[in-house]
């Protein structure tokens, strides 16, 4: 791990299996996996790692926070939302949203996520590939996460397989399953810094920038 | 005292009307404090239990509006919920265990169904902090394993974790007697959430309600959360839809 990257006091950082609810895959071969970018755009894309890898990359620091209060401030390294979706091809994308779904496991199957498309590039969505300088972690979302970091983590899917911009704003897993809200947003709200070891009151929703 | 009000005071404690400070200066959500004067009401010692919600469910409690907000009869209606979520769940559905995965609606019918409410935040902080200020319902001591079911650093020891009894812990008691309202499970209030106090200017059995949907003040903290949220002035919110194994609730009968 790069040295200059590592974020404080991750080894207090809550597990991330206890979030991923349809588990990490049990296999994944990353020569074979792609991601998919499907739905209301003018060219289906189909992109493997090294695809993603040779498009421009972005590193940047940013809060991600849980719906079960705690957050942390890291590095993340990877390709904005927007430059794959210039390249599929979309026009007005404020009218539109964005499904993502996992690659999942046999036993439990996959875990889908609605966000609208205009405000994850509003928010320079990102497709999450490395943390700290190094691959995310299984159980993190190798080998690639949306993540829009104004929303819950529960809204930006691990495993990531398939984007799909569709006009539907579809009710996701976690809403389903436990009944949390369609938008995600993050909440004016306390909640526990976990890379400060000290709890911060965000007065505003939407990303964290205060911590 | 009649036959029926007796009978739903077995297992309440009663809380005379009094006078105590609501808030903290360790929150701003918690701020300002403000001296609150309480009408007397009827709080249940503990957590509603699972043993206590199947009463609700076995009596059809899920097939009658009657005991429904017209959006919770709708929610639970469109969605098909017959029971709470962990219903089946061994984690979490043992009898003398709070039941949880029940949504704000479920809870309000459930206290509906038995001539009773949810409390207000108020009446909640009330009943845990009294009037001497303490910061945990048992009093200043810092807490351990030993007086409730919480996580430090938001990271619970175990992945698969469970909720407690609600007598799990003796010494998780409030200043009036009632038990468990420190982590385990979280508890619905009758409150909206608000982002601190500023609304109230009386100070007269406060209540802060925008719309039935909108978002509720839950506390007390819960298995998954560290302890600051056990603090007796601790507050937090959810989205009335949520069917978590995170929050629970107790109920009240108001101005007994």
């Amino acid at each position: 791990m790069n040295s200059k990257l590592i974020t404080p006091n991750l080894e207090r950082k809550p597990s991330s299996l206890r979030y991923y609810q349809e588990g990490p895959p049990t296999e994944l071969d990353i020569d074979t996996w792609s991601l998919s970018i499907t739905g209301l755009v003018e060219q289906e894309l189909t992109l493997t790692y090294q695809d993603l890898m040779e498009l421009p990359q972005v590193q940047e620091s940013r809060r991600m926070v849980c719906v079960c209060n705690w957050s942390i401030r890291r590095t993340w390294q990877g390709v904005l939302l927007s430059t794959v979706m210039e390249m599929a091809g979309v026009s007005n994308p404020e009218k539109y949203y964005v499904k993502q779904t996992s690659i999942g496991t046999k036993e439990k199957g996959v875990y889908e996520s609605t966000i609208p498309l205009g405000d994850a590039l509003s928010r320079r969505a990102i497709l999450v590939h490395s943390v700290d300088g190094e691959y995310l972690p299984m159980e993190q979302g190798y080998p690639l996460r949306l993540y829009d970091f104004g929303l819950y983590g529960y809204k930006n899917v691990k495993g990531l397989a398939q984007l799909e911009v569709t006009d539907q704003y579809e009710t996701g897993e976690w809403e389903r399953r436990a009944g949390y809200d369609i938008n995600g947003i993050i909440r004016p709200k306390k909640y526990w810094l976990v890379d400060k070891k000290e709890w911060g009151f965000v007065e505003e929703p939407g990303e964290v920038t205060d911590f | 005292m009649n036959n029926q009000l007796e009978k739903h005071l077995k297992d309440m404690i009663i809380i005379p009307r009094g006078t105590f400070i609501r808030g903290s200066d360790e929150s701003p959500d918690e701020q300002p404090t403000m001296s609150v004067i309480l009408n007397s009401f009827a709080i249940d010692k503990t957590p509603v239990t699972n043993k206590q919600f199947r009463v609700f469910v076995e009596a059809g409690g899920y097939e009658n509006p009657s005991f429904w907000l017209p959006q919770g009869w709708n929610y639970i209606t469109s969605n098909n919920i017959k029971h709470p979520n962990y219903w089946y769940d061994p984690n979490f559905n043992q009898d003398d265990h709070p039941v949880t995965g029940i949504s704000w609606w479920e809870a309000k019918a459930f206290a509906t169904f038995f001539g009773k409410d949810l409390p207000t935040e108020a009446q909640w902080e009330y009943a845990c902090k009294g009037m001497d200020l303490r910061r945990f319902p048992w009093g200043n001591e810092e807490p351990t394993f030993n007086h409730a079911n919480y996580a430090i650093d938001c990271d619970p020891t175990e992945l698969n974790r469970s909720s407690t009894s609600v007598y799990e812990f003796p010494k998780n008691k409030s200043y009036f007697g009632c038990l468990d309202m420190a982590g385990n499970l979280a508890e619905w209030c009758l409150d909206n959430a608000s982002i601190n106090y500023k609304w109230d200017t009386t100070g007269m059995d406060p209540l802060y309600i925008t719309i039935p949907e909108d978002y509720h003040i839950v506390r007390g903290g819960c298995g998954l959360h560290n302890e600051d949220f056990m603090r007796c002035s601790a507050r937090d919110n959810y989205p009335v839809s949520v069917r978590d194994n995170l929050i629970g609730f107790r109920c009240v009968i108001h101005n007994i």
